[in-house]
C-alpha cells in the first residue's frame, strides 16, 4: 500500500517525506492510528478529529483519487494495492 | 460621497480628446453595486452588443467597487469591462494590486473610454488633474518598460495599468497589466485598448474613501479578517502555499487536463510542477495586493538553466496551461513561459492552452514543422516556451498562435481540437472528472472561465461542504449561488479568493455598512442574480453561441484515472440549471426574468 503526503504533512513534524509504502492496514482508521503513532500527536491531531472517529477537519484524504467522504469515511476499506494520498486543506484557482 | 462611493464618474473620448466629469449614475450603482455589474451596466445602457469589439464604438470600461480601497480586506480590485474580441461576449476582467483603490483615492469611481484615438495616448491622473498626453515614444514597449518609463515621466507615486505590443497589435487575449504584474487578464481587453492606441492609464491620488456607518464598517471589517485569519485556507494555506498548491490534489481526483485534454492524471509528474516544488526549490517571498491579509502573490526565481528568470507567480492556472496541458513537467519552463506573459500582458491560460492545441494538431499532421519553425510536441519544454515568446513578440507562427486556439485549430480545419467555449480556452480543471465545473464553463458569460462559480471549491476542495465530483445531482442549484455570489462580490471590489473562508453573510454586512443599506442578505444576492442576467442579457443580443462544451468532453471518455470512462454529462445539468434560473429550456430569458429582477 502506498501512503502520499502533500503540503505540510510532508513537513519533518509530521512525515517527513513525500511517500511511504506499507504493509497493508484494514481501514482508514487503522492507518491513521499506525502513522499517529510513528510521527507523533501533532500528525494525529489533524488526521483525526476531536473525537477520534472522523477524518480532521483540516484534511483531505483521497482512496484511489476518491475522497472518503463518498466512501465509507474513516472506516473506509482499504486493500494492498490502494494508494491513499493525505493534504491538508487547500485552495487556490 | 460618504458611501463607498467617490460619486465621480471619468468620460474620455479618444475621438476628441474631450474629458469630462459626471457624477456617477446612483441607481444604477444601488442596483448593479460596481466595478463588475456597474460597469457592464454603464456598458450596456451605451454601447450595441452586435458591434465589432475592435471598432471605435466598443468602450472601455475601468470601473472599482464600494469597497475597492476601504478598510474592507482585499479590497485592491477593480474590473475592466468591454465586449470581448476573443468570445464576442461582455467581458468583465478582474485586477487586484493597488490601482483600483488609487482611482479612488484620485477621486473617480471609473472611467468610460470612448471611441479612438489618432495617435498613441496615455491618460495622466494627479487628483483633479486629468489629461491625454502623447504615448507615441512608449509604443511598441512591454508592460516593464512601458510601467517604468510611466513611472519616470509623472513620478514613481503613480499607479500604472498599460498594455504591451501584443495589446497594441490585437493578440485576442491580451490583458492589461497593472502594478507591473497584476492582470485584467482574460478576455483580450488589452487588445480592446490598443485597439483605441490608449496605451495606459497612470493615476495618483491622494483623498479617502469614506463609507457611511464607519464604526459598523470597522466592526464588521475586523470580524471578517478575524474569521479569515482562522480559517486554515485564508489564514495559512494560501498564503504559504500559493495557488499552485492545488497541481497534486487536482491530479489526485483525476481531474488535472494533460495534453490538450486528451489524458487525465499526470501520474508522477505532477509533483514537479506543484506548489510544493515551487515553495521549495524557487520561493522568493509571498506578495499580497492592496490591504490584502491572505497575499497569495509569489516572487519566484529560477536560478540556473536554460530557463533561468525571476518574476511573480505562476498561479495554478498557468502552471497547468504550460505544465500539464503541454505535457511539460520542467517548472523552470513553465515560470519562464508566465513571466513572459506578465512582460508581454498575456493571458497565460489562453496562451498554455493554445500551445497545448498547436501541439496536438502538430502531432496529428495538421501543421507542419516548417509552419511553426520547428517540431512542436507535447512534453517539449523548449518549443512550448518558444511558442510562448513568438506569441508574446508576434513573430511567425506566434501570429496564428495569437488569434486564441479556436481561431488556430478553425484555420486548419479542426475546431473541435480547440478546448473551447465560446472561443476561450478552459481552465485548468477536466469537466469530465468534475461534473459541477464543466456546467460552469458551459454556462459562464465570458467563456471558458474557472472563476464565474468555482466549482472546485465544493467538488474537490469541500468547501464550504463536499460535494461529489463525479455526480450531477445539486451542480445546478449549487452553480446558480455560485454564480450570483461571485458576481456580488467582484462587484463589491473585494477579492473572490476571501471565499473561501467568508461568504454571503460577511460579504453583504461589509457592504450595508459602507454604503449604509438596511437591505437583507438574501436582496443584495439578488443584485447578484441581476448583474449574471444583465451579462446573459448581451450575450443573447450579440448572438453569442449556445452554451456547450467541446466535443471531446462530451464524447471522448476519460482514459485513465478515479474517472476513468466518464463524459462531461452536461444535457442532464444544463437542463435542471435553466430550470432553477428561471430560463426557458432553451437557454434564452424570458422577459418575465428580466421583470422580477427589476431590470
Ligand atoms: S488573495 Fe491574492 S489575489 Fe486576492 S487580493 Fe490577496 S494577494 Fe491579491
Amino acid at each position: 500500500m502506498i501512503v502520499k503526503f502533500f503540503a505540510y504533512y510532508r513537513d519533518n513534524d509530521f512525515a517527513g517525506c513525500k511517500e511511504i509504502s506499507m504493509q497493508p492496514v484494514k481501514t482508514l482508521k487503522e492507518l491513521g492510528e499506525v502513522l499517529s503513532e510513528r510521527y507523533g500527536e501533532k500528525f494525529r491531531n489533524e488526521y483525526f478529529d476531536a473525537t477520534g472517529t472522523a477524518v480532521g477537519e483540516r484534511t483531505i484524504i483521497l482512496v484511489n483519487g476518491r475522497r472518503v467522504e463518498f466512501l465509507n469515511g474513516i472506516n473506509t476499506e482499504l486493500k494492498d494495492e490502494d494508494t491513499v494520498q493525505i493534504f491538508p486543506v487547500v485552495a487556490g484557482g | 460621497m460618504k458611501n463607498g462611493y467617490i460619486g465621480t464618474i471619468l468620460r474620455v473620448n479618444l475621438s476628441t480628446g474631450s474629458i469630462a466629469k459626471e457624477p456617477l449614475n446612483e441607481k444604477n450603482a444601488n442596483d448593479y453595486v460596481g466595478a463588475r455589474g456597474l460597469g457592464t451596466k454603464y456598458f450596456c445602457d451605451e454601447v450595441d452588443p452586435r458591434i465589432d469589439a475592435f471598432s471605435p464604438e466598443n468602450k472601455l470600461i475601468f470601473m472599482t467597487g464600494p469597497l475597492t480601497g476601504t478598510l474592507a480586506t482585499s479590497s485592491g480590485r477593480y474590473n475592466v469591462v468591454c465586449k470581448s474580441p476573443l468570445t464576442g461576449t461582455i467581458e468583465a476582467s478582474n485586477s487586484g494590486g493597488h490601482w483600483g483603490p488609487e482611482l479612488k483615492f484620485a477621486g473617480y469611481d471609473g472611467i468610460i473610454f470612448e471611441g479612438k484615438s489618432e495617435k498613441p495616448v496615455y491618460l495622466y491622473i494627479n487628483d483633479g488633474v486629468v489629461e491625454l498626453r502623447d504615448a507615441s515614444d512608449l509604443w511598441g514597449m512591454d508592460v516593464f518598460e512601458a510601467t517604468h518609463a510611466l513611472e519616470e515621466k509623472c513620478g514613481n507615486q503613480f499607479h500604472i495599468a498599460t498594455i504591451s505590443k501584443a495589446g497594441e497589435e490585437g493578440v485576442l487575449f491580451a490583458g492589461v497589466m497593472n502594478d507591473l504584474h497584476r492582470a485584467a487578464g482574460r478576455g483580450g481587453v488589452g487588445a480592446v485598448m490598443g485597439s483605441k492606441n490608449l496605451k495606459a492609464v497612470a493615476v495618483k491620488g491622494t483623498g479617502s474613501v469614506f463609507v457611511a456607518r464607519p464604526q459598523k464598517f470597522f466592526d464588521v471589517c475586523t470580524a471578517a479578517r478575524k474569521q479569515l485569519a482562522a480559517h486554515p485556507v485564508t489564514g495559512a494555506g494560501l498564503g504559504q502555499l500559493g495557488t499552485m498548491i492545488l497541481v497534486n490534489i487536482v491530479n489526485g481526483v483525476g481531474g488535472f487536463p494533460i495534453n490538450n485534454l486528451k489524458d487525465g492524471s499526470f501520474d508522477t509528474y505532477a509533483d514537479d510542477i506543484s506548489g510544493e516544488t515551487l515553495v521549495a526549490k524557487h520561493l522568493i517571498r509571498n506578495k499580497g495586493c492592496y490591504g490584502c491579509s491572505i497575499g497569495c502573490g509569489r516572487r519566484v526565481e529560477i536560478a540556473d538553466g536554460e530557463f533561468k528568470s525571476k518574476g511573480e507567480g505562476p498561479e495554478y492556472e498557468a502552471g497547468w496551461s504550460f505544465g500539464g496541458d503541454c505535457g511539460v513537467h520542467d517548472l523552470g519552463a513553465v515560470c519562464k513561459a508566465n513571466f513572459l506573459c506578465n512582460q508581454y500582458g498575456i493571458d497565460p491560460i489562453t496562451m498554455g492552452a493554445t500551445v497545448a492545441c498547436a501541439m496536438e494538431l502538430f502531432e496529428k499532421g495538421y501543421i507542419t514543422e516548417e509552419e511553426v519553425g520547428f517540431p512542436l510536441r507535447f512534453g517539449d519544454a523548449t518549443a512550448m516556451v518558444k511558442a510562448t515568446e513568438m506569441t508574446c513578440k508576434g513573430e511567425g507562427f506566434g501570429k496564428i498562435m495569437g488569434l486564441g486556439s479556436y481561431r488556430m485549430a478553425e484555420k486548419y480545419g479542426h475546431p473541435e481540437l480547440s478546448m473551447s467555449v465560446k472561443k476561450q480556452e478552459m481552465p485548468a480543471y477536466d469537466g469530465r472528472a468534475i461534473q459541477g465545473i464543466g456546467l460552469e464553463y458551459a454556462t459562464s458569460n465570458r467563456g471558458g472561465c474557472h472563476v464565474r462559480g468555482y466549482m472546485i471549491s465544493p467538488e474537490v476542495l469541500g468547501i464550504p461542504s463536499a460535494m461529489d465530483p463525479l455526480v450531477t445531482e445539486g451542480k445546478a442549484a449549487t452553480l446558480k449561488v455560485f454564480q450570483d455570489l461571485t458576481a456580488l462580490c467582484d462587484s463589491t471590489g473585494i477579492c473572490l479568493f476571501t471565499t473561501f473562508g467568508q461568504g454571503l453573510p460577511e460579504i453583504a454586512a461589509m457592504y450595508r455598512e459602507a454604503v449604509g443599506s438596511d437591505e437583507s442578505d438574501e436582496d443584495i444576492l439578488l443584485k447578484g442574480e441581476r448583474i449574471w442576467n444583465l451579462e446573459k442579457k448581451f450575450n443573447q443580443v450579440a448572438g453569442v453561441e449556445k452554451d456547450t462544451l467541446p466535443p471531446r468532453l462530451l464524447r471522448e471518455t476519460l482514459p485513465e484515472g478515479p474517472a476513468k470512462g466518464k463524459v462531461s454529462e452536461l444535457e442532464t445539468m444544463l437542463k435542471e440549471y435553466y430550470e432553477v434560473r428561471g430560463w426557458n429550456a432553451d437557454g434564452t430569458v424570458p422577459e418575465t426574468k428580466y421583470q422580477e429582477l427589476g431590470m
